[in-house]
């Protein structure tokens, strides 16, 4: 009886580790914070792989002066802060720490690229839009710019909800 | 042992009176025949690659018409079926069938943490899916043992590593620790050479990948040569032998590739601290040659160490085409050294080694510093007869030795 005991916790332990992610997407999902955000023009043959399509964010460039810290050699875990301008949100400022916010803000977590030109390349892991078969081609347009709709939990977690043309 | 041979072999020697009928069917009962039983064994295995590449392509072609929470349930029930039947076919006597269902149980656990990343449209940026993933695969591999266990966790591992740093070029250290101690224990304690092999090979090519993201620094791959040279002194023969064989091969090829940069670029290469890398590279190297000294295979390392000393660090001194020249000469020297102990220990494979090495440095040598000034057919006719002539030179010198070697035996 024993023995059999450590089989059976072992496959609780992956049932609860894949809950437990599953969990944490719809908890960011339940209590997170609707955003828009825009993505840069594009060509669908630069967006379209198969079942996903890549989105580019306006956020994704940001002016590297935003960031005050030590300048980044690595690839480095930053918080961004981003605010709402106009219709959809942009960065305001980039912190080392979890930041506070307040109001309208949310802060989201992403990994900073080492800096070129002046601009610092930001990923938050929302570059990915996984697209139903048949269903991508009214996304397919030339020249189309997105708007994508997010929530954003309190603890920097984003989660897409829809993507649409912007236009 | 190959049966039919021996059954075929057998009746001739019958025939041939060499042995009776009975000594015959006495040596055939000593080799049973395992060929039925492996090949129905293999089965199973085959059979779980299948179904495992049928739930991958099923999940990957993003199941529609099912919501995101059923999605997930369903993947759970597949995932305790697939490891309930496997423990249940271990416990009933069938131990290929239990591992191939339990391996196919990790593979739903992989294909759930993907799931859910599609299904929520995130991307990790890093290799920490395949972290979470091998977690359960390096645990059965413990709980169970086996090979299939062992190569899923290292297709894992490996493939993890590949994916992090071909998709989004980071590193994952968290693998290479997974690799080194959780493979490495394993194997350690394992019989299986086929294992050990693996794991140092592998622990190689996971050492090289990190050197490669060092871009300019990879140079530093040496110092971590010579670590691992060193750290293979420490464990048994059964793995310390083939780490020996993966760091000397990796030892080679970087010279090569030295040699060859060195040689080519017009720009001076930029180079780690040589104070730093001096001072742990001198550590290192002295800590081998302390060890080698003491168990008294102190020239087995020194013919290593031609190659893993950086010459390099003499190119501002006598410019970078003679140390790439240094790295070609070493290259040399190992290839001759390896050819030589495998004449004195009369060892084939250690000829054949040598030989085979040997002719490679010639080949790079010749086209690196011939193309450029030969016509290309002349090029190509004389690198051709070169390598022949080399060839028939090294055979004829294997044949003598090994023919002198046998007769010296029967001699005795």
């Amino acid at each position: 009886m024993k023995k059999n005991k450590w089989r059976v916790w072992l496959i609780v332990f992956q049932v609860l580790v894949l809950t437990g992610i599953a969990a944490s997407y719809y908890a960011a999902v339940y209590y997170g914070k609707e955003i828009v955000l825009e993505t840069k023009p594009v060509d669908p043959p630069d967006v379209f792989y198969g079942d996903y399509m890549t989105l580019n964010y306006d956020i994704n460039d940001v002016s590297s002066s935003l960031w005050r810290g030590k300048p980044i050699k690595d690839p480095t875990s930053v918080y961004a802060v981003l605010s709402p301008e106009g219709g959809s949100y942009q960065v305001t400022k980039l912190t080392e720490d979890r930041p506070d916010v307040s109001g309208e803000q949310v802060y989201l977590k992403a990994k900073a690229s080492p800096p070129m030109e002046g601009i610092l390349h930001l990923e938050y892991g929302l570059e990915r839009y996984y697209v139903k078969d048949n269903t991508g081609s009214d996304l397919e347009q030339p020249q189309a710019e997105y708007k994508v709709t997010v929530k954003v939990a309190s603890w920097g977690k984003g989660v897409i909800q829809k993507v649409d043309l912007l236009h | 042992m190959n049966d039919k041979w021996l059954v075929k072999e057998g009746k001739e020697w019958v025939k041939e009176g060499i042995i009776t009928e009975e000594q015959y069917n006495k040596i055939l009962s000593k080799y049973p025949d395992s060929h039925s039983k492996r090949g129905t064994g293999l089965l199973p295995v085959f059979a779980s690659i299948l179904i495992g590449l049928g739930i991958l392509s099923f999940i990957a072609s993003n199941w529609d018409g099912i919501s995101p929470p059923f999605r997930l349930v369903l993947l759970i029930a597949v995932l305790i079926a697939f490891y309930t039947v496997g423990h249940n076919r271990l416990e009933r006597g069938n131990p290929a069938l239990g591992r191939g269902l339990i391996t196919l149980g990790i593979v739903s656990f992989g294909a759930g943490i993907i799931l859910i990343g599609q299904t929520f449209h995130f991307v990790s940026y890093d290799a920490r899916t395949f972290v979470i993933w091998s977690i359960p695969a390096l645990l059965y591999l413990y709980l169970l043992r086996g090979k299939l266990l062992f190569f899923v966790s290292f297709a894992l591992l490996t493939g993890g590593q590949l994916y992090a740093l071909s998709e989004f070029s980071s590193y994952s250290y968290m693998i290479l620790i997974l690799f080194a101690i959780g493979l490495g224990c394993f194997v350690y304690t394992s019989k299986e050479k086929l294992l050990t092999w693996f794991f140092a090979g592998g622990l190689v090519l996971h050492l090289f990948f990190y050197a490669l993201t060092l871009e300019d620094h990879w140079v530093w791959l040496v110092v971590i040569l010579v670590g691992l040279y060193t750290a293979a002194e420490g464990l048994k023969e059964n793995l310390a032998s083939p780490l020996r064989f993966f760091t000397a091969a990796a030892a080679f090829i970087t010279s090569l590739i030295l040699y060859f940069t060195l040689t080519n670029t017009s720009s001076s290469l930029d180079y780690p601290d040589p104070v730093w890398f001096g001072i742990i590279f001198v550590l290192l190297f002295a800590a081998a040659f302390f060890i080698k000294m003491k168990s008294g295979t102190l020239t087995s390392f020194l013919k290593m160490g031609v190659l893993l000393v950086p010459w390099f660090y003499l190119s501002p001194f006598i410019g970078e085409f003679s140390a790439g020249i240094i790295y070609l000469i070493a290259s040399f020297l190992f290839s001759g050294f390896v050819l030589s102990e495998g004449y004195q220990k009369e060892e084939r494979s250690l000829i054949n080694w040598g030989i085979i090495l040997f002719l490679l440095v010639t080949f790079i040598a010749y086209i690196n510093l011939a193309w450029s000034f030969m016509p290309k057919s002349l090029f190509f006719l004389i690198g051709g007869i070169l390598l022949l002539a080399l060839y028939f030179f090294l055979q004829k010198k294997k044949r003598n030795v090994l023919e002198e070697g046998g007769d010296s035996h029967e001699e005795k």
